[in-house]
């Protein structure tokens, strides 16, 4: 059923037959493999997502479907022995109308070697640095996978060889990132997508390339009720500069400087949050932060819970020499609300005001676990106020439900 | 004749042989407080050790969901800490990975973090929850921390034969003193031969029954630690009931304060 939905003329243009063949002999071959010793995990899901939107855009050329379907299908393959890790995250989608969100992609996939004091992983592999719910400033090794998720939670595995170092004193980690992933975008007139279309082939500043090998390093300890991070990373930035040529966008990547820092005080039912970053390029120093309070009230109707976040994020980067962010003078408010039942049930309602131009990003996600081996989760996304300079405007039009329904097998 | 002085020798030599052998009669607080720093006497020193947990929460209609995880924790003497904990789902599928960490602290509240491997992310969390149900079950996360004298107040009720195990049980009352407990009061059976705890009823902040605990299928590990098997705990007000059952208990584990670390939750594995 789902085949017929696909466009195979373009999945045809994406992958060429023979690496689409070598791919899906891979992918399966790693589902069926025989499972061997107690070491060996796998877990993989199907997941089918349909989307709705509201409203046409009103932007020349640009389709108007009202619904999307799309197959997704995730594979974790895990190894340990003694001291040695294999772990591999494969992950695969089709889609029924944008052919960049059809694809394959290696999520994960790395070797780890872990000492009671240290470890080395080499690979492909995703890492998360910071506090903060509304942005995540100081998050900076993976590239962010717009495809799957315009709030910029879903990542694409990085490169790297990293060493991570427990110490009494802290932990350190030394990161070196031999190659860069580029941001993907939305196909050309395709929901969600920008207005003009981002040229495939990307630029980058000077003599720069994908190979240029950037590195990072983080020292994170706690002391008492203070969680603490200090991050330093020097290379690519993930965001790239875009600009406007002919009829088309081009993303140019450039090389970056970037001292983060984050701190959580927990007090009680009170988690006070901040992320700061300080970003160098070409001489001139930028800085961004965000910060605010996560408050839980216990034992709504005996067993509920209810999370009141709020966050500030604040930028004062110009446009000449960083790309361009919604998160310059914003205000989020969240309400998180858990119901604490046996199917883990979670509605999260939020939303986002720019303080300049009153632009307003609503999110609404709700999930739950279905017997024991199926999760729904509805998914809605509405802009309204769109100031047409704010960064978002090419998709104000694009207020979205999504469904997924997911099958762990 | 008596003399006086003859008098007041043996009065004193009375009160001396009294106080020696005479059974000083304890109040029924301190006797409750005695027979919980005996059960606690008997636990001490057992280290480090890891155990497989499954989970079988009941509804009231008989509809039943499973967990699997896996506990590894580390005693602590030092005053006023209590024991570390990390526990790791590794079912239901959408949470496998998802690890939680609790530094227990006897008056101070524990320290808590929650690693989600989706997001590949460690996350500080409150611990004020404590009365909060434990992964969706009739178990809240006090039910589940590691037992501490300093924590209650005691009562010494009665002697009673003890309900599933052999012999007879103390019956003592707890109260809880540390802060934001679901509980005005704990009733416990435990019994007199090894100090296992065989039943608890759990009162609610009305001091209306809410919850029954059966401990069963005692095993003893290292020739000294009695750990019960299956324990199971009916709420009497949602008619839901938790059956847990552990196995594979291994006190023989080498684990230190280092591997109890937050930022090593993202090496669970």
């Amino acid at each position: 059923m789902t085949l017929n939905l696909i466009n195979l003329k373009e999945l045809g243009d994406k992958i060429t037959p023979h690496l689409n063949l070598t791919i899906f002999v891979i992918f399966f071959g790693l589902l069926s493999a025989p499972t061997y010793g107690g070491a060996l995990t796998k877990s993989s899901s199907v997941g089918l997502q349909a989307e709705i939107f509201y409203e046409g855009s009103p932007a020349t050329h640009r389709e108007n479907y009202r619904s999307n379907l799309s197959l997704s299908l995730d594979t974790e393959i895990e190894h340990s022995r003694e001291n040695n890790k294999y772990f591999f995250h494969l992950f695969g989608r089709i889609d029924q109308n944008d052919s960049q969100k059809t694809r394959f992609d290696i999520r994960e996939g790395y070797y780890q070697y872990l000492a009671p004091n240290f470890d080395f992983t080499i690979g492909l592999a995703k890492v998360f640095w910071g506090v903060t719910e509304s942005v995540h400033l100081v998050d900076v090794i993976n590239q962010i996978d717009w495809l799957e998720n315009i709030d910029g939670e879903d990542k694409l595995g990085q490169p790297m060889v990293r060493l991570n170092i427990f110490k009494e004193w802290g932990d350190v980690s030394i990161f070196i990132l031999p190659y860069f992933r580029q941001r993907s975008y939305f196909s050309q007139f395709k929901r969600l997508s920008t207005v003009l279309p981002v040229r495939l082939k990307a630029e980058f500043e000077g003599s720069l390339n994908s190979r240029n090998i950037d590195y990072a390093v983080r020292y994170q300890n706690y002391f008492a009720n203070l969680d603490i991070g200090i991050s330093h990373f020097r290379g690519i930035n993930r965001q790239p500069m875009i600009s406007m040529q002919e009829d088309k966008l081009i993303a140019s990547y450039f090389i970056v400087s970037r001292n983060g820092l984050d701190i959580q005080y927990t007090k009680e039912s009170w988690l006070f949050k901040l992320e700061f970053l300080n970003q160098r390029r070409l001489g001139r120093t930028y800085y961004a932060s965000v910060g605010g309070v996560e408050h839980t009230i216990y034992g709504l109707n005996e067993r509920h819970d209810l999370g009141l976040l709020f966050e500030y994020q604040y930028d004062d980067r110009d446009t000449l020499h960083l790309p361009t962010t919604s998160s310059n003078d914003d205000i989020f408010i969240g309400f998180r609300y858990s119901l604490n039942d046996a199917n883990d049930t979670v509605l999260l309602l939020g939303g986002v005001q720019d303080q300049k131009d009153q632009t307003m990003i609503y999110s609404f996600e709700a999930e739950t676990r279905i017997k024991s081996n199926w999760k729904a989760e509805l998914t809605a996304r509405a802009f309204s106020n769109v100031d047409p300079k704010n960064s978002i405007y090419s998709i104000f039009k694009d207020d979205f439900i999504k469904l997924q329904l997911k099958n762990y097998f | 004749m008596i003399n006086t002085k003859n008098l007041l020798a043996s009065y004193i030599l009375l009160m001396i042989i009294h106080m020696f052998f005479s059974p000083i009669a304890l109040s029924n607080e301190e006797k409750g407080l005695e027979i919980a720093k005996e059960a606690d006497r008997r636990d001490l020193g057992w280290g480090a050790s890891k155990v497989d947990l499954k989970m079988v929460l009941s509804n009231a209609g008989g509809e039943t969901s499973n967990r699997t995880i896996r506990i590894s924790s580390l005693e602590r003497s030092q005053p006023g800490a209590g024991d570390i904990s990390l526990t790791i789902f590794d079912t239901p599928n959408d949470v496998k990975g998802t690890a939680f960490l609790s530094h227990t602290k006897i008056f101070k509240p524990d320290d808590q973090w929650l690693y989600l491997p989706a997001l590949k992310r460690v996350k500080r969390i409150s611990s004020k929850n404590k009365s909060g149900p434990f992964m969706g079950s009739e178990f809240a996360y006090e039910d589940l921390l590691s037992f501490e004298v300093e924590k209650y107040n005691y009562r010494y009720v009665e002697d009673v034969k003890c309900p599933t195990l052999p012999g007879s049980c103390f019956v003592t009352d707890r109260f809880p003193v540390y802060e934001n407990s679901g509980y005005t009061k704990q009733v416990v059976w435990m019994d007199k031969k090894h100090y296992r705890v065989n039943k608890i009823e759990y009162y609610d902040r009305r001091d209306a029954l809410l919850k029954t605990l059966i401990l069963s299928e005692f095993k003893q590990y290292k020739d000294k630690y009695w750990r019960a098997s299956k324990l199971e705990m009916s709420n009497h007000q949602t008619r839901k009931s938790t059956l847990l059952t552990f196995s594979n208990y291994d006190f023989d584990v080498r684990l230190n304060k280092n591997d109890f670390k937050p930022n090593k939750l993202k090496r669970v594995r």
